[in-house]
């Protein structure tokens, strides 16, 4: 009995220890959810390389790349962690980015790796266009034009001077150094650039003198109701300028502004399809050998003329947000790209979209026709 | 053994004396409880949020210092939904509307954190041709026609800060939300309120209102609240009928209602007395008291009755007799269950705070009526009938009582239990873990997860995705810090860290408004959407965004001086453990990212205040318990004068813990700061039954000195009032189960299932333990079986007990 009592001593002194120390439970880890696609994402530009195979980039330096149609994703190291604005490829693989003050990438292997260049500036960067793996031009705020002759070792600061189109002693001061948005050179030596204040400038010498080519927009309406256009600071700010061919071409912009050309340039006219007002319009593609043309804006609309028709609808992004980029690798394959992580793809030519970016709470919904 | 007996003389003595003095003692107690009971008419329902906040966390200290501009934890949603189409309609705006102006009326919001479509500081922003913006109203007057609705639709659809958080991603509802000053809260008024003002006036076939929020689910918990006084009623009653079938006399059933009322008197009189008041939540508190206080009464009646039998039916005998063996477990395990809630009070949380005073008062004035009041009350009480007494020693349950207890201390009987509860134990044992702290759903655990609350609230995280807000202040340690695009940047890198987990909806700071008016004020153009790197340029974008609005209107998003802001989460629900894991991986964001000009201080919003309390629950629990088993420990060295018994008895009190702790933990209760009290409290009732048993051992030990025969018969008497008192007190407990109010009917039956598992513990494990261990604190008073005055006493037991029973 005597040797026994240790015995309740012991049992307890483990018990205690056991209640005391065993009586909450470790917290179960849930890991953060990948930071891969998030709904934070913004993808400023596309790229496709083919119909299953694509590139994006957007804010904070992210790069992605697919090659399965956008089921999977991988992250492409960025050496920055500035916004990427606009991509170009060259070649197969010879491709650039601009971005968020003065950046620019580029890549010698399709994609896969890319370095950091100097720009020598350190405003934001729209626009980029090689028309070879050593020529290309990147344009952007401030009236920035660059010019590339050496695939990017160098880039040299090129002057465009001021419009005169539309432009007064009194609001002279307020249009200096306009943002460029966009650069498209047809060959070496044609080339457009376009911008704040309506400006759509052209080069017919490889960029040795810039041309105002909007005199035509003065007295137009932008939309239908609204005044006439008396000076340039009526003018729309315009995104995007395609040509079809040497002689038809198109120019998005904000406020819904959209205005095409068929001589080349010459004279452009504002086209007034129904549109939500003041929809922007970020980007346009032509397909089916111009049968068709998408454009895709604000609001998470994309607008498609297809047999003389205007049609608007909305794409499945779950919250609304813009959609800032359309390549197509074909006339059916194509991408989309915009803010709140979107990445939207489609087989059948913009008919039918899926998302394959992040979409915000998990919220998918189908395009509404 | 000297000081034994000097004690028991004395205490003989006592009762004698007590008689005598019957008339100043009654006198004095009568006045005292009238004084008393006036003021327990006196006391309030009232719930205040701000008892529920643990004081000294330095949460709470941030919660406390910026509640009034970032708004607090007292946010009420109101979600309006359509059945068919979307709200954009002239009729459902308009009705959200005037939804938003009727809440603006109810009392205590605070009318500069109301968001909704319909109020004056949900703005937008507006970008016209040519380049002039402005950030207007969504709706400044509800909408006239269909083309106005469709336009609110476009402006809401295009605003980050509107869509998805103040519409539904489907259209098909919107949420007011509105925050009430913590100082104004009356949870009953708003409750009323908000149903007379918002809900009725606008409720028709087409559409759904639901309300969550706290303060909502504290009014419907007010609402509940009447029908527990029902329960009360209906549990008392029925202990009464049980009283009354066990003593099978109104006698019995009589006496221990005269010990609760007193004490319940005594209890509310006290806290009316230091200004307390009545939680709605803090009701089974007094229930449990008076549980304790039935406890104790129901083993002196019933050794009363066995006295009177022993001392050959002389009432006046029997009387002190009772009064004198009972005095010490009695007085022992009061003092227990005093200090055992008296530890509660080492949480530095109010509501607790005041629990632990008003629940140890309470408990301790059950001295009043048992060790005071007692034998004065027998001596005006008709003595029992002598045939009723007689027929209770031959009844069947005192028979099935007798068999059990012997098998219980045969040499094998005692080996088996042991190895069972040891066996139970360990299966338990793998259950601790799941044991949380916090809420374990994302629903209320307070209410039914079918109640009208409940469903509210599920259906507005299920269409909005996150409401619960947990607050960040981002601390500038200069003016216009908050222009800084390096504590910006930080903020938004914060938001794209956090959203990634599961459990946060969406977040909202200072750098989405940056970023916002950074397209807005460059032609709308995606890439201007950034931070800028200068902070002239962020200055400017933020002057935009506020010009044209007042300084209430903008407070909460930044002061007017830019020095403190907020980074705010939605979450989906307060889980005790998504609470927890969100919290881990703020520090970790926090302490890997220092800022130049700001801090990061956690944490306001619901969020930031339930993981303050969670928090300090835990660092205080293992204190807490240390504690209450410290203060059990203590009181048995002392009543029993040795170090084994202590541990013998805690013994069994630790295999009964782990027992109920392994049900915590498997039915998933979650630990908060409202089911904290009771399973603090409900450690100490396994200890008053092993008193009760343990000294009526000893007692029994000096007559017979053979331990299985001493702990038998103790189990015979003392035991078979524990089983009484335990069956009747679990029936009656499990009334709570069909309450309403879901935590009270959880606490119900946890406090079932303690009293049940305790009282397994003591008339199993405990006696089997005596016996095994034979401990000296039992045998050594073994000499005195020659003592002849107890000699003579248990004489007439002892034959009785044998003759009756064999």
């Amino acid at each position: 009995m005597l040797e026994r009592r240790g015995v309740p001593k012991a049992v307890l002194s483990l018990l205690l220890f056991a209640f005391l120390g065993g009586c909450y439970g470790e917290m179960e880890e849930v890991p953060l959810g990948s930071d891969l696609l998030t709904s934070r994402d913004k993808f400023f530009a596309v790229h496709a390389f083919g119909a299953e195979e694509a590139i994006v980039c957007g804010y904070k330096g992210k790069i992605l790349r697919t090659r399965d149609g956008g089921r999977s994703w991988q992250r492409i190291a960025s050496p920055t962690r500035k916004s990427l604005y606009a991509i170009h490829f060259a070649d197969a693989s010879h491709g650039w980015i601009v971005g968020q003050e003065g950046t620019i990438l580029s890549s010698r292997d399709g994609g896969q790796s890319w370095q950091e260049q100097s720009s020598g500036v350190a405003v934001h960067l729209f626009g980029v266009d090689f028309i070879t793996p050593q020529r290309g031009w990147a344009v952007g705020a401030r009236a920035t034009l660059l010019l590339a002759r050496d695939g990017g070792e160098h880039w040299e600061g090129k002057k465009v001077p001021l419009s005169s189109v539309g432009v007064h002693r009194e609001i002279a001061p307020a249009l200096e150094d306009p943002t460029y948005y966009y650069v498209d050179f047809l060959d070496e030596q044609t080339g457009w650039i376009i911008g704040d204040y309506g400006n759509i400038r052209s080069t017919r010498d490889g960029g040795v003198t810039w041309d105002s080519r909007h005199a035509s927009l003065l007295g137009q309406q932008i939309r239908p109701q609204e005044r006439k256009i008396k000076d340039a600071m009526d003018m729309p700010s315009f995104f995007t300028i395609r040509f079809l061919d040497g002689r038809y071409g198109l120019v998005t912009g904000i406020g819904g502004a959209l205005a095409e050309t068929r001589d080349g340039g010459e004279h452009w006219q504002f086209l007034h399809p129904s549109l939500p007002v003041n929809l922007p319009l970020y980007d346009l593609v032509f397909l089916d050998g111009a049968g068709k043309t998408l454009i895709s804006g604000g609001e998470s609309q994309l607008v498609i003329h297809s047999q003389q028709r205007w049609q608007v609808r909305r794409l499945p992004t779950g919250l609304s947000t813009w959609i800032a980029d359309l390549d197509f690798a074909d006339d059916r394959h194509g991408w989309a790209v915009g803010g709140h992580g979107t990445i939207l793809r489609t087989e059948d030519g913009g008919r039918s979209w899926t998302s394959c970016g992040a979409g915000r709470r998990d919220y998918q919904s189908t395009a509404e026709e | 053994m000297e000081i034994i007996e000097i004690r028991k003389e004395t205490l003989y003595h006592l009762g004698e004396r007590l008689i005598a003095y019957r008339f100043p003692v009654t006198g004095i107690v009568l006045l005292l409880t009238l004084f008393m009971g006036y003021r327990a008419l006196q006391i309030k329902m009232v719930s205040s949020f701000n008892d529920l906040l643990p004081y000294r966390h330095p949460f709470i200290q941030v919660h406390q210092k910026y509640a009034d501009q970032y708004g607090g934890a007292n946010n009420v949603t109101v979600m309006v939904e359509v059945k068919e189409g979307d709200i954009f309609t002239v009729e459902t705006l308009t009705k959200i509307y005037e939804m938003t102006q009727a809440i603006d009326l109810v009392y205590g919001v605070n009318h500069n954190q109301i968001d909704s479509i319909g109020h004056r500081t949900t703005r937008y922003l507006r970008v016209r041709a040519g380049g002039t913006i402005e950030t207007p109203p969504v709706m400044r007057v509800p909408p006239r026609t269909p083309e106005e609705a469709a336009e609110i639709k476009r402006v809401v659809h295009n605003s980050e800060n509107i869509y998805g958080t103040l519409v539904s991603l489907d259209d098909k509802a919107a949420l007011i939300r509105a925050n009430f000053i913590e100082g104004r809260l009356d949870y009953k008024r708003i409750f009323d309120e908000i149903n007379r003002l918002v809900v009725e006036p606008f409720q028709d076939d087409h559409h759904r209102i639901y309300i969550a929020g706290e303060p909502r689910l504290y009014g419907w918990i007010y609402h509940y609240g009447r029908q527990a006084w029902v329960i009360f009623i209906a549990a008392t009653t029925l202990l009464w009928v049980f009283l009354y079938l066990y003593f099978g006399d109104w006698r019995g059933a009589l006496r221990p209602t005269i010990t609760g009322a007193v004490s319940a008197l005594w209890g509310l009189g006290f806290m009316d007395l230091v200004g307390f008041a009545m939680d709605p939540l803090a009701l089974v508190i007094p229930f449990f008291v008076t549980a304790r206080a039935v406890s104790h009464s129901v083993q002196m009646h019933d050794r009363y009755y066995e006295e009177y039998m022993r001392n050959g039916w002389v009432k006046e005998k029997a009387i002190i007799a009772a009064f004198a063996e009972l005095f010490v477990p009695t007085l022992s395990g009061i003092i227990t269950d005093a200090l055992g809630m008296l530890v509660i009070i080492v949480v530095p949380v109010p509501i607790l705070q005041k629990i632990a005073i008003f629940a140890s008062v309470w408990v301790a004035t059950v001295a009043v009526s048992e060790l005071l009041l007692n034998p004065i009350v027998y001596y005006y009480l008709r003595p029992p009938e002598r045939e009723n007494v007689e027929r209770r020693e031959r009844g069947i349950f005192k028979r099935m009582v007798w068999k059990a207890s012997e098998r219980v201390v045969s040499p094998r009987g005692c080996w088996v239990i042991v190895a069972l509860w040891v066996g139970v134990f360990a299966i338990a044992a793998t259950q601790w873990r799941y044991l949380i702290i916090g809420d374990p759903t994302a629903a209320t655990p307070l209410l039914w997860l079918d109640s009208p609350y409940n469903e509210a609230h599920l259906r507005i995280q299920e269409k909005f995705g996150g409401v619960e807000p947990l607050i960040i202040v981002v601390e500038g340690k200069d003016k216009d810090a908050l222009k800084d695009p390096h504590v910006l940047k930080t903020m938004e890198e914060f938001q794209e860290y956090l959203e990634r987990d599961p459990e946060v909806g969406y977040s909202f700071s200072l750098a989405d408004i940056i970023r916002t008016m950074g397209m807005a004020v460059n032609d709308l153009y995606p890439g201007w959407g950034v931070i800028p790197n200068d902070a002239y340029e962020t200055a400017g974008l933020l002057f935009f965004y506020f010009s044209g609005s007042s300084p209430t209107e903008t407070a909460k998003y930044v002061d007017a001086s830019y020095r403190h802001s907020t980074t705010t989460f939605f979450c989906k629900n307060h889980r005790g453990e998504t609470v927890r894991r969100i919290i881990k991986h703020c520090r970790e964001f926090i302490a890997a990212h220092p800022m130049e000009r700001a801090t990061f201080r956690m944490a306001g919003g619901l969020i930031g205040v339930t993981a303050a309390a969670n928090e300090e629950i835990l660092r205080n629990d293992v204190l807490m318990n240390g504690l209450a088993f410290g203060t059990i420990f203590f009181i048995l060295l002392v009543t029993y004068r040795s170090f084994v018994a202590p541990l013998v008895m805690l013994m069994s009190l630790f295999l009964a813990n782990g027992v109920v702790n392994a049900y915590l933990g498997a039915t998933e209760f979650g630990i908060n700061l409202q089911s904290l009290p009771v399973v603090t409290v409900g450690v100490g009732f396994g200890i008053d039954y092993g008193l009760y048993i343990v000294s009526r051992s000893i007692e029994e030990y000096r007559i017979s000195g053979d331990v299985a025969k001493a702990v038998q018969i103790s189990l015979a008497s003392a035991g078979k009032a524990i089983t009484f008192t335990a069956v009747a007190l679990v029936i009656a407990t499990l009334i709570w189960v069909t309450s309403s109010i879901r935590f009270n009917s959880e606490m119900g039956l946890l406090l079932a299932m303690w009293m049940a598992i305790s009282f397994l513990g003591s008339v199993t494990l405990l006696p089997s333990l005596l016996v095994i261990f034979k401990p000296k604190f039992l045998t050594r008073a073994a000499v005195t079986a020659e003592e002849t005055r107890i000699a003579e006493r248990a004489a007439p037991s002892d034959a009785a007990a044998r003759s009756d029973l064999s």
